[in-house]
């Protein structure tokens, strides 16, 4: 489990999340709920529920931010049974998805019915409109970084910048929109709003660096899904980035088999990931995600209250040892 | 009607080009009209009945895109413009509809909109439980021009006018009006501004 866990009192706090949710998820539409409640069961890191609790932690309100974290929560569970959708993914989690169950509008309508549940909670919380805003601002984004990805599949010529615009969009901003909210419905100062944001920012960017590494280095049990799955599905992650703009005697082999879209099977793939292993492309993007880390830090040194930092700390530490 | 024509771009492109759907003329101009029309019987400001039609809208574009996803998978032609930018785009006019609402300051209608998102989703899984290929033709539609006189009555203070009276309205303009605003078809965000430039004159 997340070292994130271990910090004093999060787990009690995730349990009043799990509670909350189970309430909250226990729709008056029996099949809309059976659903939620079977993805919710489904488990999750809940790492954007902590991250608000840790936020509000500093200004003593851990338990009065319990319904935002949960909302935060459900807006994520609402993304990821779109998310199957559009991956068509048959599984998460051991389990069998919505869509590979009922269907694509299915799932598509029961994502939509969470996300407003959601919505409806946040509505009638302190500071509701900026809240409000911030939600909307992440459902835009996140959508748009997902459309760019799926226009941009299986193109060699991408660059760190369109790396970054997608990833930035896919999983900083849910993240650092986590820390936000929790600050914003906390009643922070601005500089403190701001402050928090870079954390969860940088966090997640690195987040998103760590797991777009540990797709291509792990193998499929752990990973629960097979590995190179985003490189077999045109999706040029960092190492694959780093790697193109190197010139090296297999450069058009590679080329070859992203634009060829794996032709030959999943053999092409592991020959692909073998290039950009041995060309280094992992431990490159391990270098460049600490740069996203060092940020975080830098950040968070400047929170004025101790037990939070070493919390935060915490968290950075857990994502540089992160096997996961 | 013209403050629409940002929200139907993406990046570079626009709605049109990442979706394989049809869209007409009267859709991008019904709700703005229903909204202008009942908040004239309801006596609010004209910028308010504005901020409702666009609002409006955006809540009617998303649940178009969304109700139009297809089954298929990866491999089929067509996945993409049929089944995975209408999921990412509909998300994208949900959430360009909350920002909307924020910046105009009408959260006070979002309960309204809410439930009209908790109407339409439930009322699509009742059908689609049965059956993938259910469609449910245009009943979201009238639920949507009821909730448009709903958030026009909120704006208008509920002893202004009467609500059934406001609802019975907004379903009757869509029924008569729906037919002759369906009209051209629409493949380009140049096309919808002539024609839009066409009716101002």
């Amino acid at each position: 489990m997340l070292k994130i866990l271990e910090i004093h009192g999060m787990k009690e706090r995730l349990r009043e999340v799990e509670a909350y949710l189970e309430q909250a998820l226990y729709f008056e539409h029996p099949e809309i709920r059976e659903k939620a409640l079977k993805t919710l069961h489904a488990g999750g890191k809940r790492v954007r529920p902590a991250l608000a609790i840790m936020t509000a932690g500093m200004y003593g309100k851990e338990k009065e931010i319990i319904p935002l974290a949960a909302a935060l929560e459900m807006v994520h569970m609402a993304s990821l049974i779109h998310d199957d959708v559009v991956d068509q993914a048959d599984t998460r989690r051991g389990q069998a998805t919505v869509n590979a169950e009922k269907g694509n509008r299915y799932a598509v309508h029961v994502g939509d019915y969470i996300l407003m549940k959601a919505i409806d909670i946040i509505r009638t919380l302190p500071n509701s409109t900026r809240l409000l805003q911030i939600m909307a601002e992440l459902s835009i984004e996140m959508s748009l970084g997902e459309v760019e990805q799926l226009r941009s599949t299986f193109d060699v010529k991408q660059t760190i910048e369109d790396y970054n615009y997608r990833i930035d969009r896919k999983t900083a901003i849910l993240m650092a929109s986590s820390c936000q909210a929790a600050a914003v419905a906390c009643g922070a100062s601005e500089e403190d709003i701001h402050t928090f944001y870079q954390i969860g920012y940088n966090l997640g960017m690195e987040f998103q660096i760590q797991d777009d590494i540990l797709d291509m280095s792990r193998d499929s049990k752990k990973l629960g899904k097979p590995a190179g799955s985003d490189l077999a599905h045109g999706i040029m992650t960092l190492p694959t980035i780093l790697v193109l703009q190197k010139e090296f005697a297999e450069k058009e082999e590679l080329i070859g088999y992203i634009e060829k879209r794996f032709s030959g099977g999943q053999k092409e793939v592991e020959r692909a990931i073998a290039i950009i292993i041995s060309q280094g492309g992992l431990q490159e993007a391990a270098i460049y995600g600490e740069g996203y880390l060092a940020q975080a830090t830098a950040y968070i040194e400047q929170l004025p209250d101790d037990k939070l930092k070493k919390q935060l700390m915490g968290g950075v530490k857990f994502l540089r040892e992160r096997a996961f | 009607m013209q403050n629409l024509i940002p929200a139907l771009r993406v990046k570079h492109v626009t709605i049109f080009d990442l979706l394989d759907q049809e869209f007409h003329y009267g859709e991008f101009v019904v709700f703005p009209k229903l909204a202008a029309y009942l908040g004239r019987i309801a006596a609010i400001p004209a910028k308010d009945a504005q901020e409702i039609g666009r609002i409006s809208e955006l809540v009617y574009l998303y649940a178009k895109i969304h109700s139009s996803v297809k089954e298929g998978t990866l491999e089929d032609e067509g996945f993409r413009s049929r089944v995975q930018m209408p999921v990412l785009l509909g998300d994208l006019f949900l959430g360009r509809f909350y920002r909307t609402l924020a910046e105009c300051e009408k959260e006070n209608c979002l309960p309204v909109y809410l439930d009209f998102m908790k109407e339409m989703n439930s009322r699509a899984v009742d059908y689609l439980k049965t059956d993938v290929d259910s469609d449910f033709g245009n009943e979201w539609l009238e639920l949507l021009a009821r909730k448009v006189a709903e958030a026009i009555l909120v704006l208008a203070g509920e002893n202004v006018c009467d609500s059934e009276n406001l609802q019975v309205a907004a379903e009757n303009y869509l029924r008569d009006q729906w037919p002759a605003l369906y009209g051209q078809r629409i493949s380009s965000v140049s096309e919808l501004e002539i024609a839009l430039q066409a009716e101002m004159f």
